[in-house]
């Protein structure tokens, strides 16, 4: 895994990082949890990894990121972050590293990180929009099919 | 002959006569004593304003000229020489600003703007009065350039004078030419071998007829001014003595060496980036795991300033290390990149792309350098956004240092009479304006000698430097403002104070036979060296020595006018 980590590293030029924290101060974490701290922030990962690309281990703060391509965006020297996560994550889970990720509850395909999950909980306040949360958008558009076929209203050979 | 003068007014557009009454003033300076004619002009620059002081030179048969306008550091030089095409000596001219000094500081205040713009008026007419006509001097220009230094700036401005006809003396007191640039290995960002620059320049420096290579030369004495400077040179035990028309100096930099930093001096494998370029040439064997720490001895209390090209320097070695292995582990340490230049931030970008890590400290944490025996074996740098210690395995750490001025600077500052600034490099006449220019007339500067710059920015001052020294040389003759000081021989004490102060060396002892006979020694100036500054009529305790164009008579005449009431 190590190998393969460095390897996405590399592709998504964590290494082209020039210490400027534009990204940091773009992204959206602060906003969304209240709180940001250096090492969960994409200019603290990148910096990290662009000394050792192997220096990952299972750990919560890199299931932070969002996601949103705010860092990349603006990114002066061409430091895919997003790309990164999105790759890293990918890598993660298939080694079995799924503790801090939430999964659809329908067909058990991955979601989003649980930090970001339970951060939408408490903003939404629980309760039945919490549980519409945890399904992925597939089995959304299954089960919105299903009630329509039930009612009658959807023609079968279009199943 | 009775004193005829005109007065010749301007509103400037509205910059003037917006706020100051100039028909009124114009009427003021008619009751003038001796003023026989005056008039208002929109803009007395423009043509309509200066043909008319012409045609009124001859019609009223002026033999004085006032113009109240705006400021002679733009427009004297344009007013004497329409004077001199009306037919009248240029210095029976004389300038009055009545917008700097006047409608421009006191906008909001018309009434007393104008009340002043008469005063002022009122004191040009008194001193015009006692005006007497100076012509230029003229000196002629020995067609033969000194150029002290004989680095790639030195080489570039002796090779452009010597093309263009003129005798180049190039004093180097190394028993080499090519300066700095001679240890260099390859040079950024082209990474072309820095022979290949060098050597065909000093060849053709060394075989052309023009130019005379004094090598293993030093300067012993400079005298004399623009368009005339002996010099006298020392090799060896022998002297030789020249004669030129200008000077270009180049004597470039040096590179700092950081005694006791870092393990510099402690540990054999701890080097200054020059040192490196030196030993190792492009033969890299052995370097797997390489540290530079940048800004040492720069940006730092003692020397504040950025070297400006080292970070480049920095990382062209890293470039090479890496194309030679691409396994190598460059980690530099740096407190900020410096990459503005043509093509550098490119440069900077490959080198990321390269995998050469790149490090940020802090001032306030510098990296620590240890080892054992001679030779340093790890890299310790906090990174303060990390808050811990980030460590390296190293078999060479390489310092980035700045240039740091030539150590004859001072020596030559005081031959020639040049200014040094505060960081200890070349000052320049003027920053932006006079790049490679001192205001001293004749000597120019180019290159490391003023301040750290790369090849190229050191050739196109080459260049520079040697257009400007070619232009006396081309005209033939320097003609120099006849406002210069002069010292009453009778009058003079000798004490030496005026030749204590004159910041461009114009005054010397002279001999002075008085009526009795007898012979004393007493301070001379030399028109053409003097700039007319004023310091030394300032200094003279005996009132020996006068401004022409500003004596003492003519000044107290305006301060005794000034408090006559104008009505
Ligand atoms: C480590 C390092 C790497 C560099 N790499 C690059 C690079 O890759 N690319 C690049 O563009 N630039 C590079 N530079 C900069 C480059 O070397 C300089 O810009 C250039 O050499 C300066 O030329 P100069 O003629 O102004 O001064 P110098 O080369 O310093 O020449 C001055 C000459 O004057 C002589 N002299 C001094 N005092 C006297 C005196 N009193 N009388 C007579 N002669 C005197 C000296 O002996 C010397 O020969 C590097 C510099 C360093 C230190
Ligand atoms: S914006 Fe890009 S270059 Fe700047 S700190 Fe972030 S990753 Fe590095
Ligand atoms: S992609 Fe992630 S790290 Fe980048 S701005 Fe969005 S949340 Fe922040
Ligand atoms: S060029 Fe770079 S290494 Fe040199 S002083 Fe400036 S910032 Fe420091």
């Amino acid at each position: 895994m190590k190998t393969k980590i460095k390897q996405i590293v590399l592709e998504n030029n964590l290494n082209y990082c020039l210490e400027c924290g534009k990204c940091s101060a773009v992204c959206p974490m602060l906003d969304f949890y209240g709180e940001y701290v250096y090492d969960r922030s994409p200019r603290g990962v990148v910096e990290r990894l662009s000394l050792d690309p192997e220096d990952i281990e299972d750990e919560e703060g890199l299931w932070y990121c969002l996601v949103c391509h705010e860092c990349t965006f603006f990114c002066p020297s061409g430091v895919n972050f997003q790309g990164f996560m999105t790759e890293l994550r990918e890598l993660l889970l298939q080694h079995g590293y799924r503790n801090h990720a939430v999964f659809c509850h329908a067909c058990g395909s991955y979601l989003m990180p649980k930090k970001e999950f339970e951060n939408f909980q408490k903003i939404l306040e629980g309760g039945k929009t919490g549980e519409l949360l945890s399904v992925c958008q597939r089995c959304k558009k299954n089960s919105y099919v299903e009630t329509l076929y039930k009612l009658a209203l959807w023609p079968k050979a279009k199943r | 002959m009775p004193l005829r003068i005109g007065v010749f007014i301007c509103h400037c557009g509205t910059n003037i006569g917006g706020i100051v009454d100039v028909p009124e003033v114009v009427e003021y300076a008619r009751t003038l004593p001796n003023v026989v004619y005056a008039e208002g002009n929109l803009y007395t620059c423009s043509e309509d304003g200066l043909s008319s002081i012409r045609d009124m030179i001859e019609g009223y048969d002026l033999n004085r000229v006032v113009v109240a306008s705006c400021t002679p550091r733009t427009h004297e030089p344009l007013f004497r020489k329409n004077c001199e095409s009306g037919g009248l000596n240029k210095y029976l001219f004389e300038f009055v600003n009545i917008r700097e000094h006047c409608s421009w500081v006191h906008m909001d205040r018309h009434d007393s703007a104008t009340l002043k713009a008469k005063d002022l008026v009122r004191m040009g007419v008194a001193k015009v009065s006692l005006l007497t006509p100076q012509e230029d001097l003229t000196t002629d220009v020995i067609r033969a350039s000194l150029i002290i230094g004989g680095g790639i700036s030195g080489l570039t401005a002796a090779l452009t004078l010597a093309n263009q006809g003129y005798q180049v003396e190039l004093v180097e007191k190394k028993d080499r030419l090519g300066g700095l640039l001679r240890d260099v290995n390859r040079v950024f960002p082209t990474n072309d071998p820095s022979k290949e620059l060098l050597d065909p320049l000093i060849s053709a420096v060394l075989n052309h007829k023009k130019i005379s290579a004094h090598l293993g030369t030093e300067l012993a004495d400079v005298n004399g001014f623009v368009g005339n400077f002996s010099i006298l040179l020392k090799k060896d035990a022998g002297t030789e003595e020249l004669k030129v028309g200008t000077i270009i100096l180049s004597t470039g930099a040096r590179e700092l060496k950081p005694e006791g930093m870092f393990g510099y001096g402690q540990f054999n494998n701890v080097m200054t980036q020059l040192e490196f370029e030196r030993r190792f040439r492009s033969n890299y064997h052995g370097l797997n795991r390489v540290v530079m720490i940048n800004c040492v001895g720069a940006r730092v209390e003692e020397r504040t300033y950025c070297g400006r090209f080292c970070c480049i320097t920095g990382i062209k070695n890293a470039i090479l290390l890496k194309e030679e292995n691409p396994q190598t582990e460059i980690s530099i340490l740096h407190r900020d990149i410096m990459a503005c230049g043509k093509a550098f931030e490119d440069y900077y970008r490959k080198a990321l792309q390269m995998g050469i890590k790149f490090i940020r400290y802090s001032v306030d944490f510098p990296p620590e350098i240890v080892g054992s025996d001679d030779m340093a074996d790890k890299g310790k740098v906090y990174h303060e956004l990390m808050g811990r210690d980030v460590q390296m395995e190293t078999d060479i750490v390489l310092l980035t240092t700045p240039l740091v001025p030539g150590e004859d600077n001072q020596e030559l500052s005081r031959m020639m009479r040049i200014p040094v600034g505060n960081d200890g490099y070349f000052l320049e006449a003027h920053q932006k304006l006079r790049p490679v220019e001192f205001p001293s007339d004749g000597i120019f500067v180019a290159g490391c000698a003023r301040y750290p710059t790369e090849i190229s920015e050191c050739v196109a001052q080459g260049y520079a430097a040697a257009a400007k020294a070619a232009v006396p040389m081309a005209r033939g003759q320097v003609i120099s403002d006849a406002f210069t000081s002069e010292v009453a021989p009778l009058r003079c004490s000798a004490c030496g104070r005026c030749i204590d102060v004159c910041p461009f060396g114009a005054i010397d002892w002279n001999e002075f036979k008085e009526p009795s006979g007898e012979t004393k020694r007493v301070a001379m100036v030399n028109p053409t060296e003097c700039k007319g500054c004023g310091l030394c009529v300032a200094s003279c305790l005996s009132g020996a020595v006068q401004m022409r164009g500003f004596t003492d008579e003519q000044i107290l005449a305006m301060v005794n006018t000034t408090f006559m009431v104008a009505s």
